[in-house]
């Protein structure tokens, strides 16, 4: 895991970093090794891996967390 | 007969989504013989830390026709019934495990025009606001045409599952279920052509929704989403600022990217 990219947030594991910086939340899925595409309907990025994309990621009101992660 | 089906927070992370299941249920209603059912679309609702959902607080709606000879003979009542037992059950028997799950019937013929408007100022609403399980209660109580119930855990689904109803009545919201595979893509042909080769009713330039003329050459992207508008199936297009074919074609098929947010 990159610690850089995840904050700590009450137990939650939620993105440091802006939900239009496509590379950083590629680069962070890439590192992770536990992504897993969503259902077609709730892709919104154009790049296939990307925590953008994951089954595991949670849209909170200005961001996303990660559901895998502990 | 008219209906519209929504369910609402029907998953887990490990289980089919909200819009497989709807799927399911869509498949049960036609090989009964009950009716047909339309192309399922996707509601997107507030996002706040208030509202408890799997990760993406959407709903997922369609539409129900049914001719009089899909009854056998029931009345209007029990043929909606009929149907309604059977989402019900569905739901009770596949909803997954710590999902809330709720479901709305929506019966076209039995709602006012008032009744309409309520319904999309609810759906409208969770786009915008934080919404209680009483007060989609109250609603569906209000309006005699409205069904809405609940099938395991909280049932807080019953407030996406209504207010999927009203965000479909309003014709202008969300995406259609469903990936288009696109058969070539880097090539520019006509409008017309474009709705033609995917089934589409419309298509509409994003963000403004106006209608492309039939003879407005399109560039056909990597991919193709439908959405919601003007209550028909839409192709979304936007500016095409490739410089190699903005001439031949002012319009480019969006990017995933270019449909966030609807």
């Amino acid at each position: 895991m990159n610690l850089n990219v995840w904050i700590n947030i009450d137990g939650a594991k939620i993105f440091d970093g802006n939900v239009e910086d496509e590379e950083k939340a590629a680069k962070a899925a890439e590192e992770c090794g536990m992504f897993v595409q969503d259902t077609e309907d709730e892709l919104v990025s154009d790049v296939p891996i990307t925590c953008l994309n994951c089954r595991y990621r949670r849209w909170i009101a200005d961001g996303f967390s990660c559901q895998k992660l502990y | 007969m008219k209906l519209l089906m929504c369910i609402d927070d029907t998953d887990n992370l490990g289980s089919p989504g909200t819009g497989e299941i709807l799927e399911n249920i869509g498949k049960g209603i036609v090989n009964n013989g009950w009716g047909q059912v339309s192309y399922i679309t996707r509601h997107q609702f507030l996002i706040h830390e208030d509202i408890k959902y799997t990760s993406h607080n959407s709903s997922m709606c369609f539409l129900i026709e049914t001719d009089f000879e899909d009854c056998s003979g029931l009345s209007h009542e029990e043929c909606r019934d009929q149907i309604t037992a059977y989402g019900m059950n569905y739901l009770l028997e596949n909803g997954a495990e710590g999902s809330d799950p709720g479901l709305c019937i929506t019966d076209l013929e039995k709602i006012s025009p008032e009744e309409t408007g309520k319904l999309m100022a609810f759906g409208s609403r969770a786009k915008k606001e934080v919404l209680s399980k009483e007060a989609a209660y109250r609603l569906a109580e209000e309006i005699e045409g409205v069904h809405l119930s609940e099938h395991g855990g909280t049932g807080d689904g019953v407030i996406g599952a209504i207010a999927g109803c009203g965000l479909r009545l309003t014709g202008n919201d969300g995406k259609v279920k469903g990936k288009i595979k696109v058969d070539d893509p880097g090539k520019i042909i006509t409008a017309k052509e474009l709705k033609k080769r995917y089934n589409a009713e419309a298509v509409r330039a994003v963000p403004n929704h106006i209608e492309i003329e039939d003879d407005c050459m399109i560039l056909i992207g990597d991919e193709i989403k439908a959405v919601y508008s003007h209550y028909q199936m839409t192709l979304p297009v936007c500016v095409n600022e490739d410089p190699d074919t903005s001439v031949q074609a002012e319009w480019r098929t969006c990017t995933k990217k270019q449909l966030k947010g609807i």
